[in-house]
């Protein structure tokens, strides 16, 4: 058993028993070797069903919606951590209704990198260090960490979360030195062929499930735009006009918010490599602004703050300083 | 009738019958599209073959938008198009929707039109259980052709006329029934039917519908549609008027009971609000509901759902908790 399970079941006993929580979400193991499950635990014996997963690849803080009224406490490595950041600073969340248990992350693996290792893969034995040994209806496997990881944990800026009431021992990975590798990648090309990436790998394969939308915990309108029917903002087929209204606003709506957990990814069944589109969106929050987001639950919004001295040309304080007239 | 096929004789029969029909093959691991020499035959493709049928955008009436303007019944798909490579239990989702479905004008057509050529698995995947479900993948039940890979053949089974035609195209030769009918026979030794199924048919319907692990079950899921449109029994959909300028089209779109928006009628009141009743209606329709009304579950365990499930929700922990309430 991994250390990092004894500690984190240790500390929920703990956490339940003081009632500094009513319940904690965290991951349990799933039904398939390289699959884990988002889980509650709501009693101190029920602690035993919890895991520090190598495939925890769903944001828990997700379920938050579905538990209002409770005090609850997160198993939170660092995105976890920063999603809530969000809900507080949004506010979502109350601060001080959540517990959040933090965990340094030595970066989740990709169910996906894992599954194609063999026909049937029969067991996954993670050191959450080095390696992984696979076993596989084949034979045996043991494969470098770092080429199964996901790739947003390869891209991760703060695998330690950065806020948290409580933080268990542990070895982090380092902070990637090279988050937009990818993002540049498609940058480099030409507008049309950045377009017919954007169509061939993102719009075709769409089937309009809303997976990647569900499994965001910051997508938390109550009605979303492309629910909307009063007036109705989008058509509801595969068109792919439809497809690339919807894409294009979920990513902008995560702008200088998305903190990257890589859960709408990890969601889609058809495999789009939708992170590409919001840490694009990261990329530009962090040029533009120096903004990284969920970091200070106190610190305020990107997109709803503004100075004065700001140079737009509709900041017109200044100009209105300079007549008198304020 | 029986027939033998040999192994490198499969692609010069496609082309056979591409040049006569349209012709539709699982082209990647993702779902079937027009053959052009992609072939993917490792495994059950994402999209199932339900998206014939039901396709994700079908156009039911064309009309003027302005007052007093009659609409158009569109005339439906007519082609002629043969779809190899289809899984058993892809057919035999075809035939469970078609319960529902027969009387459809527009279902109708899109069957007629359309031959399939089945292909049984050479090995069950990872999450598969569609004789647990009562499916007998042999059968060919839905299928024009069923094909079954042995050793350095297929062997092939003739269900209707219209699949003897499309064989008359290959190089295949009479034979191979003892061999077909022993693979039959041991498979269905060996992959029983779920006795989960007799309980859930004697089953109280409140009981189940009442039990307390919904709940606990319903937490983890995220009410989105992926289970429902990779499933190839899931039939529900909604009706769209798509109107630009003065021209709108009535369409039909596959539509997800997990979404919230399926419920909520034109007055506001949505009967199926919290996130847990749609997650229990979509197990009570499967395996209850339906099983009730017409004898057999609204699933041919080919676990699409359990493999892409986002939230890893699997079926079995429902239809077990279902079944032993």
């Amino acid at each position: 058993m991994s250390t990092l399970t004894e500690k984190i079941r240790e500390a929920v006993q703990k956490v339940l028993a003081e009632g500094l929580a009513e319940v904690v979400l965290g991951y349990t193991q799933g039904s398939l070797p390289y699959r884990n499950r988002v889980t509650a635990v709501n009693t101190p014996e029920e602690t035993s069903k919890l895991i520090w997963p190598s495939f925890g690849v769903l944001n828990p803080a997700n379920v938050l919606h579905k538990l209002k009224g409770k005090k609850v406490a997160l198993i939170s490595p660092g995105c976890v951590s920063r999603a809530v950041v969000v809900l507080c600073q949004e506010g979502q969340v109350k601060r001080d209704e959540v517990y959040l248990l933090g965990v340094p992350c030595p970066g989740m693996l990709d169910p996906s990198k894992v599954r194609d290792l063999g026909k049937k893969i029969l067991r996954v034995e993670d050191d959450f260090k080095e390696k992984v040994l696979v076993v596989t209806s084949e034979g045996e496997k043991i494969v470098a960490r770092e080429e199964l990881l996901r790739q947003n944990c390869l891209e991760c800026r703060h695998p330690t979360p950065p806020v948290y009431d409580e933080l268990l021992e542990g070895e982090a990975r380092k902070p990637s030195p090279s988050p937009y590798q990818k993002v540049e990648e498609i940058e480099a090309r030409e507008v049309s062929a950045r377009w017919q990436w954007f169509q061939e790998a993102v719009v075709s394969r769409c089937i309009r499930c809303y997976a990647c939308r569900n499994a965001c915990p910051l997508c938390y309108c109550p009605t979303c735009f492309v629910d909307d029917s009063r007036p109705q903002w989008v058509g509801k087929t595969r068109d792919p006009v439809d497809t690339a209204l919807y894409h294009l606003v979920r990513a902008y709506h995560l702008a200088g918010r998305c903190v990257d957990c890589g859960s709408c990814e990890a969601a889609c069944p058809m495999d789009i490599p939708l992170r590409l589109l919001t840490k694009k969106l990261e990329k530009e929050a962090l040029s533009a602004f120096s903004f990284e987001s969920g970091l200070d639950p106190e610190a305020p919004l990107l997109l709803t703050t503004f100075r004065e001295e700001d140079p737009e040309d509709f900041m017109i304080t200044q100009e209105l300083k300079a007549l008198g007239k304020i | 009738m029986y027939y033998i096929l040999k192994r490198e004789d499969l692609r010069p029969w496609l082309e056979a019958i591409n040049r006569e029909y349209t012709l539709f093959v699982p082209r990647t691991r993702d779902g079937f599209g027009p053959y052009e020499g992609e072939l993917y035959l490792e495994g059950k493709t994402r999209l199932s073959a339900k998206e014939f049928f039901l396709p994700w955008r079908e156009p039911l009436l064309v009309y003027e938008a302005r007052p007093g303007a009659l609409p158009k019944v569109v005339e439906g798909p007519v082609e002629k198009r043969v779809v190899f490579g289809v899984r058993p239990c892809d057919a035999r989702g075809v035939i469970l929707i078609e319960k529902v479905f027969s009387p459809d004008p527009f279902w109708q057509k899109r069957r007629e039109a359309t031959s399939l050529i089945g292909l049984v698995c050479e090995e069950p995947g990872t999450e598969c259980f569609c004789w647990a479900m009562g499916v007998n993948p042999f059968s060919g039940e839905g299928l024009d052709l069923v094909l079954v890979p042995h050793e350095e053949v297929y062997l092939v089974k003739v269900i209707t006329e219209a699949g003897k035609k499309l064989l008359s195209l290959s190089r295949a030769e009479e034979g191979g029934e003892e061999a077909f009918l022993s693979r039959e026979k041991e498979f269905k030794a060996k992959f029983p039917v779920s006795p989960a199924l007799e309980k859930l048919r004697e089953k109280d319907l409140m009981t189940i519908y009442e039990a307390p692990f919904w709940e606990e079950l319903a937490l983890p899921c995220l009410n989105c549609g992926a289970c429902t449109f990779l499933c190839p029994t899931c039939y529900c959909f909604d009706v769209q008027d798509e109107v630009v300028g003065s021209e709108g089209v009535r369409v039909r779109l596959p539509e997800a009971c997990m979404f919230e928006l399926y419920s909520r009628h034109a007055s506001g009141h949505n009967p199926r609000r919290s996130p847990m009743a749609r997650f229990r209606n979509r197990f009570m329709h499967k395996f209850k509901y339906f099983l009730d009304e017409y004898g057999e579950p609204l699933c041919v365990g080919c676990g699409r759902c359990n493999e892409e499930c986002p939230a890893n929700i699997n079926l079995w922990d429902i239809v077990r908790a279902m079944s032993e309430v």
